[in-house]
């Protein structure tokens, strides 16, 4: 019976501080692999995410990751806060490393090996198979669909301009209307939803009170 | 110098979180932050933006990833760190060693003259080498010079913006009346063909009066020949080595210039 509550569900008043920006930033000057200990439990998933949206194949997309963080580690003395956010820059290193990967040849000659053995594939069963279901969650479906696709290919695939533009055979305008836009949208849904979210638990608190 | 809400109407702050503005674009921006501070809270509010969405798509890494990272990092340096050298010594008495210390020392030098000759190929190479860096490096330097020079003229209030436009053309020139400079950034040009050129003309009075042919040299900057009192900057699309008149029916952009 006492096991039952021997792991508490949540501690009441005490607060988990995660570093700031600043500590982190100062972390990886002065124990550069504290803070990397830190910097993959907390970011190695969400960039798995974004390499696996480019490179689409699982054992690929963790290799890219292995050289993600090699080339964090690496680099890091390079990181320059003035820049921008600590995980934009880690995220670039994602896209970049995942974008070469795809671009290199030996990627290329395996993908066109893959397409004819998944083409044997879908004549044996009948099936076709997917390229994978690379869903993303949370209020980016919520987005008009012209707004999505084109963040979706810049943020989670790379994807330049022209290679937008070239894709979608929208004018360049175009492409950066929907972006402002598509971002702007995205930026009303979360606080939308931060708003709604905090009605809630005011009102259970009511309840419980 | 275009206003905040210019700036951020125009998209280029969330351009630049994305990562898709280029080098230039991105000093440009850099330049924006430091005369607009809310300008980079902007960029910071879509940073996190999309920091939340990565989170919130994240896919979870197999467990034994992680000491297979961090085995990798024991091999790998980390730029930038010098190892400094430790120095040490001890006091001995030199007397009798002296001989054989002569010995060792004529035996060095025949050794080093023979390194010193074969190092000799090694270091022409390693000249050459630097040498070809060094152009580069120069090359770089022409550019980043260029670049502070367009950024010192944006961030200058004397500078106003020109937003040269047309269907599917956008150009921005910063015109600067007081100190008789002008600068054109390339956002959207589309290529003509190889008997045709884009040329700029300036409207005085009514009269276009040529500003010269905009180069196709996959450059972004160019720097435009100054007159005062143009009232407008125009694109129009002309045999190549341009025209004195401008063909009118071929005008694909144009921009008031205010002042």
């Amino acid at each position: 019976m006492a096991c039952l509550f021997s792991k508490p569900i949540f501690r009441i008043g005490v607060r988990l501080r995660m570093p700031h920006q600043q500590l982190i930033y100062k972390m990886l000057q002065n124990d550069r692999e504290q803070a990397m200990h830190y910097l993959y439990d907390k970011y190695a998933g969400a960039l798995l995410g974004i390499i696996s949206r480019i490179v689409g194949d699982d054992n690929h997309a963790e290799e890219v990751l292995q050289d993600t963080f090699v080339k964090i580690w690496k680099n890091s003395e390079a990181y320059n806060p003035s820049l921008g956010r600590l995980f934009t820059w880690m995220a670039r290193i994602a896209r970049n490393e995942a974008i070469n990967f795809v671009q290199s040849k030996s990627y290329r000659n395996q993908s066109r090996t893959m397409e004819i053995d998944s083409k044997v594939i879908c004549m044996h069963s009948g099936e076709c198979l997917s390229n994978g279901a690379f869903e993303v969650k949370g209020h980016v479906n919520d987005l008009d669909e012209k707004y999505k696709e084109v963040l979706m290919l810049s943020y989670f695939k790379g994807y330049t301009h022209k290679e937008i533009t070239d894709k979608l055979q929208i004018p360049l305008g175009t492409v950066k209307t929907r972006i402002k836009n598509g971002i702007k949208q995205l930026k009303k849904l979360y606080s939308d939803n931060l708003v709604k979210a905090k009605t809630l638990l005011f009102i259970l608190s009511m309840i419980v009170l | 110098m275009m206003t905040k809400e210019e700036i951020l109407m125009s998209g280029i702050i969330d351009e630049y979180v994305l990562g898709l503005t280029t080098h230039e674009e991105s000093m440009i921006v850099l330049e924006y932050f430091k005369e607009y501070p809310e300008l980079r809270e902007h960029a910071v509010g879509v940073e996190n933006l999309m920091e939340k969405i990565a989170l919130e798509n994240e896919i979870v890494p197999p467990t034994q990833l992680k000491s297979r990272i961090f085995k990798e990092f024991k091999n790998t340096p980390v730029e930038g760190l010098t190892a400094h050298p430790t120095v040490s010594g001890s006091r001995n008495s030199i007397g009798k060693y002296l001989p054989l210390g002569l010995g060792a020392l004529l035996l060095l030098t025949l050794v080093g003259l023979g390194i010193a000759l074969s190092n000799a190929e090694n270091l022409k190479r390693e000249v050459a080498t630097t040498r070809s860096e060094f152009v580069v490096l120069q090359s770089e330097c022409e550019k980043s010079s260029k670049q502070a020079e367009v950024a010192a003229m944006i961030a200058n209030p004397n500078t106003t913006l020109v937003v040269i436009e047309g269907a599917q053309v956008k150009l921005e020139a910063w015109w600067n009346p007081i100190d008789k400079q002008g600068y054109m950034m390339k956002r959207t040009l589309p290529a003509v063909s190889g008997n045709q050129c884009h040329q700029l003309w300036g409207d005085i009075n009514g009269e276009m009066i040529n500003l010269g042919i905009i180069p196709n040299d996959g450059e972004v900057f160019h720097s435009i020949p100054f007159l005062p009192n143009v009232e407008s900057l125009n694109i129009t699309i002309e045999p190549a080595g341009g025209s004195e008149h401008p063909t009118v029916a071929n005008l694909i952009a144009s921009g008031v210039v205010v002042t």
